[in-house]
């Protein structure tokens, strides 16, 4: 027996995955989502109440002046540098296998930490964000304004860059040849760097915030944390209600595109574990591994284009619009579905966050396999005590992902009876919420059968 | 409807979960268990070098023959420290790999022969061919 080297790894770490859901778990969630999806179109309030202009909750003026004062972004901006190239020692110094941190660094810290972060934090990836810090850094040697580009940025483009660079991304862990190789982290990282540094230089700050790939992830998400500014004005730093701060989301063209991505690889990559997925499509492709990406990307493209396709036909599946406003709502519902994604993708990623993670930060303790431990944690043993506890982990799963539904209801009730004519208040907005149920049926199967 | 409510019914959801969880320990999931491969072994086979366990534990019959690899995805189940036995009948070179915590990796040889391991942490375990490329068996372990 020996260790693995550089293996095929799911997701590119490695590893075991979640024991599957127990049926019932999954089945009182579906059933509670059905419950409460329709408690809310019957019983919620008629006139709309979230509203990212409220005041909130002013944070002592301390915090705002500390968060926004130039020492504090560059501080900020020096870790995420430092951070990601300590990954890069790792990505290009450290031997491949099991102890290198870069593949984790990469897939679970960046991909599903960003979550977290954002969801708890607000938007700081846009202080930790390395190649905002880098661009940063670039503008003030040629003494530039870094708000503004060489060009201004195309508005018919919108949230497309991002949409197909996060499109890129689960490609690479879900589908590509080798996710986990010390060579695609290099690719990624320097394409990643390249990419944001040099379309930051020709489009200005616009760049990071429409083609970002993971600024544009983690600003979606931290549209549902409590924290925001008071106004495009006064940008003191105040607590609200996580779905007003959602409802001023800005939409843009490309919006569903980039939930749609979210949702439909989260859900391709429940699927290829399902018995049908390993025991039918798998004797299609095994033993061919041109054929195995071929599949797998036409699955993940299938999944993607699903849960867009279905979802812009319910959110236009209302009476009295014009042509023009309902060609609009897709776009204006679109983010009601955030809290669907981070409750799916949490529940999904969970024990690979918290355990993945874990094994991650200790690789990274030592990334030159030179026997470093600078921090003191690489001797730490990884903790699986939610594996070990599994019905804690599907109860965390389960309530996750309804939590999710509930507040993406919600969110698409409100916007619902703001924008539509008060006839069609509860018809209108009933296809978005079957669609919604299913989505949410869906995950819970996947969850439970993959 | 006010939020408050609602949050009320979704606690009340996430209740019924836990009640659902708490007297829910299972017995240990039933054991599959395997006849040997029905692939005949080549001639040139040598006997495995690991006495095979006759007693209890689960065991797997994986035949690699002409680039392909039998069973592909199938699933088992197994408990946490059961001794788990891959029986390989192969007519090539290969590396199997468990993806478990931590990862293990076993080279097969042209001919048969059995690895045997146990999972210490609770999981969907995953064994794949790497030279081939698949997953020969999904294992749930649970505690």
């Amino acid at each position: 027996m020996t260790v693995a080297g550089e293996a095929l790894l799911a997701h590119g770490v490695g590893g075991s995955t979640d024991l599957p859901l127990p049926l019932e778990y999954a089945m009182i969630g579906a059933a509670w989502a059905l419950a409460i999806s329709f408690a809310v179109l019957a019983l919620a309030w008629r006139r709309p109440r979230l509203d990212p202009s409220t005041p909130g909750i002013a944070l002592p003026l301390r915090i705002t002046l500390t968060v926004d004062s130039g020492p504090s972004h560059a501080l900020l901006g020096v870790l995420g540098v430092g951070f990601t190239s300590w990954v890069a020692l790792a990505a290009f110094g450290g031997e491949p296998g099991p102890t290198n941190g870069a593949p984790g660094a990469f897939y679970v810290l960046l991909w599903v930490g960003i979550v977290p972060l954002s969801l708890l934090c607000g938007h700081v990836w846009a202080y930790l964000s390395p190649v905002r810090a880098l661009h940063g850094a670039a503008c003030w040697a040629l003494r530039r304004d870094p708000v503004a580009g060489v060009w201004n940025y195309p508005a018919r483009l919108g949230y497309w860059p991002a949409a197909l660079g996060l499109l890129a991304f689960v490609w690479t862990e879900l589908a590509s040849p080798d996710p986990g190789a010390l060579a695609t982290v290099r690719v990624w990282l320097i394409g990643y760097v390249a990419y944001g540094v040099l379309g930051g230089l020709a489009f200005g700050r616009r760049w990071f915030e429409r083609a970002d790939p993971f600024d544009v992830y983690a600003a979606f998400v931290s549209a549902l944390s409590p924290f925001g500014r008071r106004s495009p004005d006064d940008r003191r730093i105040v607590a609200r209600n996580p779905l007003s701060n959602l409802a001023g989301l800005p939409v843009d063209r490309g919006i569903v595109a980039v939930v749609a991505v979210l949702l439909g690889s989260t859900a391709f990559d429940s699927a290829t574990g399902t018995s049908w997925w390993m025991t039918q499509v798998q004797t299609w492709y095994a033993g061919s591994p041109g054929l195995a990406v071929a599949y797998k990307t036409l699955g993940l493209l299938a999944m993607v284009l699903l849960v867009a396709l279905v979802f812009v036909l319910a959110a236009r599946a209302t009476g009295g619009l014009t042509a023009v406003q309902r060609r609009a709502m897709p776009g204006e519902l679109a983010h009601s579905l955030v809290p669907i994604v981070v409750g799916y993708v949490g529940a999904h990623y969970l024990s690979y966050l918290v355990e993945k993670g874990q094994r991650t930060v200790i690789a990274l303790a030592d990334p030159l396999d030179r026997g470093w431990d600078l921090l003191g944690f690489g001797g730490l043993q990884t903790s699986y005590w939610l594996s070990e506890h599994p019905h804690v982990l599907a109860v965390l799963k389960v309530g996750l992902v309804l939590t999710g539904h509930v507040l993406g209801v919600v969110a698409a009730h409100d916007r619902c009876i703001r924008v539509l004519p008060r006839a069609h208040h509860l018809t209108g907005q009933l296809a978005l919420m079957l669609v919604m149920v299913g989505y949410t049926f869906l995950g819970l199967f996947l969850l439970f059968a993959g | 409807m006010t939020p408050r409510t609602l949050t009320l019914l979704v606690v009340a959801g996430l209740l019924t979960l836990v009640g659902c969880g708490t007297d829910n320990d299972r017995s240990p999931s039933e054991v599959e268990t395997e006849t040997p491969a029905a692939t005949p072994s080549t001639p040139e086979a040598t006997p495995s070098a690991t006495p095979r366990l006759e007693a209890g534990g689960l065991v797997i019959t994986v035949s690699i023959a002409d680039g392909k690899v039998r069973p592909l995805g199938k699933a088992y189940d197994a408990t946490v420290g059961e001794t788990i036995t891959v029986d390989v009948t192969s007519d090539a070179e290969d590396e199997l790999h468990l993806h478990a915590e931590p990862e293990q990796s076993f080279d097969v040889t042209p001919g048969t022969q059995s690895f045997r391991f146990e999972v210490d942490v609770p999981g969907s375990v995953s064994l794949e061919s790497h030279d081939i490329g698949g997953t020969i068996a999904t294992i749930d372990v649970r505690p």
